[in-house]
């Protein structure tokens, strides 16, 4: 059984299609990033298997347990963590976690050793007496870690945790994160870094428009890129850095990247060194002034995009959900529940 | 364990945790230190002056009055202020979702953040006590009747709090800022004018209880007041709840058997059908706004335990279900029900039925009004609870500023030209009781009331129907029995 299972799963908002016939599932044990950019239905997918919301049709499962049918159950089983939280107006962080254990149903003592271990946990006993709305950012973090981790979930939903963190906090998260996933807890975590999620991912899952584009290791993903052809090279030069830009435009197998403060990055189409070698050439014999022209490793950035620039292209399928049946008909607010046949 | 971890026995466990956040925040937070101080002072210093005069019949009455008035203030109006951002500094602050994902559910959270400043008005009432202990040795007071005040003025203050935590549920910053704008002040000038007048004497004297319509006068109040705090209250839950979570059913329920025994009860007490529209109104309203404007609501968990009802099940889901098409059907059956309770009770002052009748129909029709242009914006209104009640509030508005204006140019006919708010109906009934001049004929009155009131039927029916159709599939979609 996974941990979460999500099968053909809509959600409309009128007729914005937040979510448009998403299938995945995680193991237990792992730990899975969901990428996408912003409005691609990540937090909408995220907050359904936290029972926060529910989808116009498709089923949604935590542990085998339905979301929908029963919520209750679903929400012992998980931990959220949302993008952002407010904190409250003069109240400690002991005593915000302390609330939060009251209204999970601990009491007495246990109540009180499970607001220390998760203090100590997560590194918050020397802010005990602060008050909540005076934390830095990347304490506020940690304390919404300490909080969904209150009941000991199996399951941790975060929704772009490292949004906004020092690089500090950010190291000190992923740490956390690294100790949760070794402890054997499932997380379901969304991030728009990828490098980081590539890091502590068993696998990762790209959603674009509302629909899954990738669902692999990040190694497959990187490989799976690769399959494109071409290589990546730094280009920099001595003067406008534009002229790269410029330059690649006409250029066959050439494509201009990224710009870059002298220079910019760029794509050779068939990665053969001779092939490379005559296109530096090219540059120098066509006037740019090339202090540095190095390989670089192609990261999950470079294969998202890629991914995304295949579908707009049509070179990559993406895997189509079946049509919402006729029978469903699209209100402002509708939501049906029920599997399509 | 450490030191730390020990502080937090400072309230037990049987305690709400809502109760204990809010009771944690609310007695550091300055406004309450700061009201319960400010009355000590007030109390402690008229009360020092008035003993100075103690000699004085007069001294007595004023003392009372001066409690009265600031214990008033306080809990009347600074208390409940209090309960404007409950709710939405957790929305705004994205704490509902995490507190809803905790066994404490919409309702408790709701409960507890009133029940927080209630206990806290609780506590200045505590301390007022003293000070009539004391006004007591001044002479001339009714100590039954200054003690049923204080629990009538508290209910009042429960209630009040009870409508500023559920609005604040609504996303609208101008329903939120109408009350402290307009309601505060409102009220302030509302106890200052009764506090210091006669009335106060009236006032104390309905307290003693001395007979049995003094009596039942004040059940009827303690019973509405908590009637309309609950739906305040429920309404706020309802805001902040999962979508898939039925807080619809319970509060259409209770205000259906209310409207249903409120007549039987004004018979039996022998009340004149005069008071019938005004009492079918005030429980009526909350029910039907709150239904009309709810969003359709098609999450299947909330037909599920009507379908397994069978039959029954799914004709009461038709009244009872949660979102505005179900609504209608409810705002069908209460209408009908008023009217019906207006024949069961008789005239016992010699009024005539008909004047009854318009003022129903008025009062109806200012409901079915936002109502209707609440359900055809559909999602124009991003909140629709405070659509409903701020279009409400224009339509009466409307109306007194129309009725002024024609009643001052002496033209009162073209009061015909509002009368697609119903509402209007009222001032124009009042025209045709024939002082000076008849001008508005109550039959017409009833006719255009009943064409008016039937077209706004006929389109939320009309709109209604197709969702009837998608609710119907979903009823077939759930497992019977």
């Amino acid at each position: 059984m996974s941990a979460l299972k999500v099968h053909n799963l809509y959600r409309y908002f009128g007729q914005l299609q937040a979510v448009n016939g998403v299938s995945f599932e995680v193991p237990h044990g792992s730990v899975c990033g969901f990428v996408g950019a912003n409005g691609a239905g990540k937090t909408t997918t995220m907050r359904i298997l936290a029972t926060l919301d529910y989808p116009t049709m498709g089923v949604a499962e935590v542990c085998g347990i339905n979301v929908v049918n029963h919520p209750a159950e679903v929400r012992r089983m998980i931990g959220w963590m949302p993008d952002h939280f407010g904190n409250y107006d003069h109240m400690t962080v002991l005593e915000y976690l302390d609330f939060y254990a009251r209204a999970l149903g601990y009491k007495g003592k246990e109540r009180r050793q499970r607001v220390q271990e998760v203090m100590e946990f997560t590194d918050l006993v020397p802010l005990a007496e602060r008050f909540s709305n005076k934390l830095s950012k990347g304490m506020t973090q940690r304390l919404g870690l300490g909080r969904s981790l209150l009941h000991d979930p199996q399951v941790l939903i975060m929704d772009e945790p490292a949004a906004g963190l020092d690089p500090k906090a950010r190291v000190e998260l992923k740490h956390l994160i690294r100790v949760l996933a070794q402890e054997g807890k499932t997380i379901f975590i969304s991030s728009h870094i990828l490098s980081e999620l590539g890091e502590m991912c068993d696998s990762l899952l790209f959603i674009n428009a509302g629909r899954i584009v990738h669902h692999g290791g990040a190694e497959d993903l990187r490989r799976s890129a690769d399959s494109l052809g071409g290589v990546l090279y730094d280009v920099q030069i001595a003067g406008p850095a534009q002229s790269v830009a410029d330059w690649c435009v006409l250029q066959p197998h050439v494509e201009f990247l990224e710009a870059r403060k002298h220079g910019g990055r760029i794509r050779i189409e068939v990665d053969d060194p001779a092939k490379s070698a005559d296109i530096l050439a090219r540059m120098i014999k066509d006037g740019l002034k090339v202090v540095e022209f190095h390989r670089e490793e192609r990261n999950l950035e470079d294969a998202f995009i890629d991914i995304l620039g295949r579908i707009e292209r049509g070179e990559k399928d993406v895997v189509l959900p079946p049509p919402m049946p006729a029978s469903v008909e699209i209100t402002n607010e509708v939501a049906s529940t029920s599997t399509p046949a | 364990m450490s030191a730390n971890s020990e502080r937090l026995d400072d309230f037990p466990d049987r305690l709400s945790p809502m109760l204990v956040k809010e009771l944690r925040q609310g007695l550091r937070g300055k406004t309450f230190v700061a009201v319960f101080l400010i009355l000590q002072a007030l109390l402690g210093l008229i009360l020092l002056t008035a003993g100075a005069a103690a000699s004085s019949q007069r001294a007595g009455t004023f003392v009372s009055q001066v409690v009265f008035v600031f214990f008033s203030l306080a809990v009347l109006v600074i208390q409940p202020l209090r309960g404007v951002g409950a709710l939405s500094s957790e929305i705004r602050g994205n704490t509902i979702d995490l507190m809803v994902l905790t066994r404490l559910g919409a309702l408790r959270i709701v409960l507890g953040k009133w029940v927080a400043i209630i206990s806290q008005s609780a506590l200045l009432a505590a301390t007022i006590f003293p000070y009539l202990i004391l006004r007591y040795y001044l002479g001339g007071m009714n100590l039954f009747a200054e003690l049923v005040m204080v629990l009538v003025v508290f209910a009042l203050s429960a209630g009040l709090t009870a409508l500023t935590v559920g609005i604040s549920a609504c996303n609208s910053i101008l329903i939120r800022g109408l009350l402290p704008v307009l309601g505060a002040p409102l009220l302030t000038f509302c106890i200052f004018g009764i506090g210091f007048d006669h009335e106060f004497s009236d006032l104390i004297d309905a307290c003693s209880l001395s007979d049995a319509t003094h009596s039942f006068a004040l059940l009827g109040f303690l019973v509405l007041t908590a009637y309309l705090g609950w739906s305040a209250l429920s309404l706020g839950a309802s805001l902040i709840a999962p979508k898939a979570e039925n807080h619809t059913t319970l509060r259409r329920l209770i205000a259906l058997g209310l409207i249903a025994v409120t007549p039987l009860l004004l018979r039996a007490m022998h009340a004149d059908h005069e008071i019938v529209p005004f009492l079918w109104f005030l429980v009526a309203a909350p029910a039907i706004a709150t239904a009309l404007a709810e969003e359709e609501n098609t999450a299947s968990t909330i037909y599920r335990p009507f379908v397994r009802k069978g039959l029954v099940g799914k004709i009461a889901g038709g009244v009872l279900y949660p979102g505005w098409p179900s609504g209608v059907i409810l705002t069908v059956l209460v209408a009908l029900m008023g009217f019906a309770g207006l024949s069961l009770v008789p005239s016992m002052s010699g009024t005539s039925l008909t004047d009854a009748h318009i003022w129903l129909l008025a009062l109806i029709g200012s409901l079915l009004l936002p109502g209707t242009i609440v359900v055809l914006a559909g999602s124009g209104f991003k909140d629709r609870a405070a659509a409903f009640i701020l279009l409400w509030i224009a339509g009466l508005v409307l109306t007194l500023v129309m009725a002024a204006l024609c009643s001052a140019i002496d033209s009162p006919a073209i009061l015909w030209l509002f009368i697609w708010d119903p509402i209007t109906m009222i001032p124009m009934s009042e025209m045709s009781s024939g002082y000076p001049v008849r001008t508005f004929e109550k039959n017409e009155l009833i006719a255009a009331g009943i064409v008016v009131n039937g077209l706004y039927l006929m389109v939320l029916l009309l709109k209604a129907f197709p969702a009837f159709r998608r609710i119907r599939t979903l009823e077939q979609e759930q497992p019977a029995g």
